[in-house]
């Protein structure tokens, strides 16, 4: 049996926070804090910035619980201010930076291609795994935020097309369209990319 | 059903697995076949990154978030009393306006400093030069009586 404290509901803890009571923030804080670092670390890729991008992210959750409304769940709402936060920290990211598909070196693409042979024949070597996921990872870095945030909810953080509509405020339609969309770009960057090889 | 659709239906080929009808297009359409192998390819990738350990919130993280809530939250509290003690003093400045600008209006205009403070401020209207103005000028200063002829002088008569 667990402790009283996590029997309580979420809206329980909320609503005392809503009346003033700032401790009752600390188990909503437990509960969610591993979604939180899951959805940053996803998005933002930089381990050395996790915690304090995740402290932001609760700090706004905190000032803004008041307009919190129990319509969607609590984890729906806070997944929605990291993500919120997260896209505006990429957007500046992204601004910094000027970087293109066609930039992945050769032996990267080498890797990736001869990893997705393997796919199909079946395992994949130690080498060929890290290889492909360094590949993957610059791939996503390079998608522009949008589509990054979109493609990690689904691919990444494994959420439904109706999860991420919640999250993202869209209707479910809109998801897949803007999935698919992000997928075919993602795709053609790479497919550019070769050509110019 | 367009390529577009049956792209569509690759991407989800995770969940659903292959259809019939997507596998029979695949063997006759060579650029869906070729975004089928691309996907694979980044999907490949992509599994890896999520199966990959995502770093673990550190001991002790809920509690520093508390305390730079407290933190910003004392900050706040401060900035509020800063801001609260300014508006009070401009509150007690504006009084003090009012009540100067109440007394100067309801005081008399008398002694030596106000008298001589007002005719700074209030000078004197000009003289009106009623000289030529026939408006102004009363009947004995409009119809000035006309000099007596040098005839008249000498009868006493005074012609109109």
């Amino acid at each position: 049996m667990g402790s009283p404290e996590t029997e309580i509901p979420d809206s329980e803890w909320i609503r005392r926070v809503q009346q003033g009571e700032q401790e009752a923030f600390e188990p909503l804080l437990e509960r969610h804090q591993r979604r939180v670092f899951s959805l940053v670390y996803h998005l933002v890729r930089r381990r050395d910035e996790v915690e304090d991008i995740a402290q932001e992210i609760f700090i706004k959750a905190f000032r803004g619980i008041r307009s919190y409304n129990f319509q969607a769940s609590f984890g729906t709402w806070l997944s929605r201010i990291a993500v919120n936060h997260c896209y505006d920290y990429l957007r500046r990211e992204q601004k910094a930076k000027l970087s293109y598909y066609w930039q992945i070196g050769e032996e990267g693409s080498r890797a990736i291609e001869g990893q997705a042979q393997s796919t199909s024949e079946g395992a994949l070597s130690l080498e060929q795994e890290s290889e492909a996921r360094e590949l993957a990872e610059k791939l996503l870095a390079r998608a522009p935020a949008q589509d990054r945030t979109i493609l990690v909810l689904k691919e990444l953080e494994d959420h439904s097309v109706e999860e991420i509509a919640a999250i993202l405020r869209l209707r479910p339609n809109t998801v897949k369209v803007r999935l698919h969309r992000a997928r075919k770009r993602m795709l053609e960057d790479w497919k550019r990319w070769r050509q110019k090889r | 059903m367009r390529c577009e659709e049956f792209r569509e239906a690759i991407e989800e080929t995770r969940s659903r697995g292959v259809s019939a009808a997507l596998r029979e297009h695949l063997g006759r359409c060579a650029a869906c076949a070729e975004y089928a192998r691309d996907w694979q390819m980044v999907r490949a990738g992509l599994n890896l990154l999520a199966a990959e350990p995502v770093p673990e919130p550190m001991l002790g993280f809920a509690r520093r978030v508390l305390r730079r809530l407290e933190e910003s939250a004392s900050v706040l509290a401060s900035r509020e009393e800063l801001l609260e003690r300014a508006g009070r003093r401009m509150v007690y400045a504006t009084s003090l306006l009012v009540l100067a600008l109440v007394l100067m209006l309801v005081l008399p205009t008398t002694g030596p400093v106000r008298a001589q403070a007002s005719a700074e401020l209030f000078p004197a209207e000009p003289a009106v030069v009623v000289e030529n103005n026939p408006l102004l000028l009363d009947d004995s200063t409009a119809n000035p009586p006309l000099a007596p002829s040098p005839s008249a002088e000498k009868t006493g008569k005074v012609t109109q």
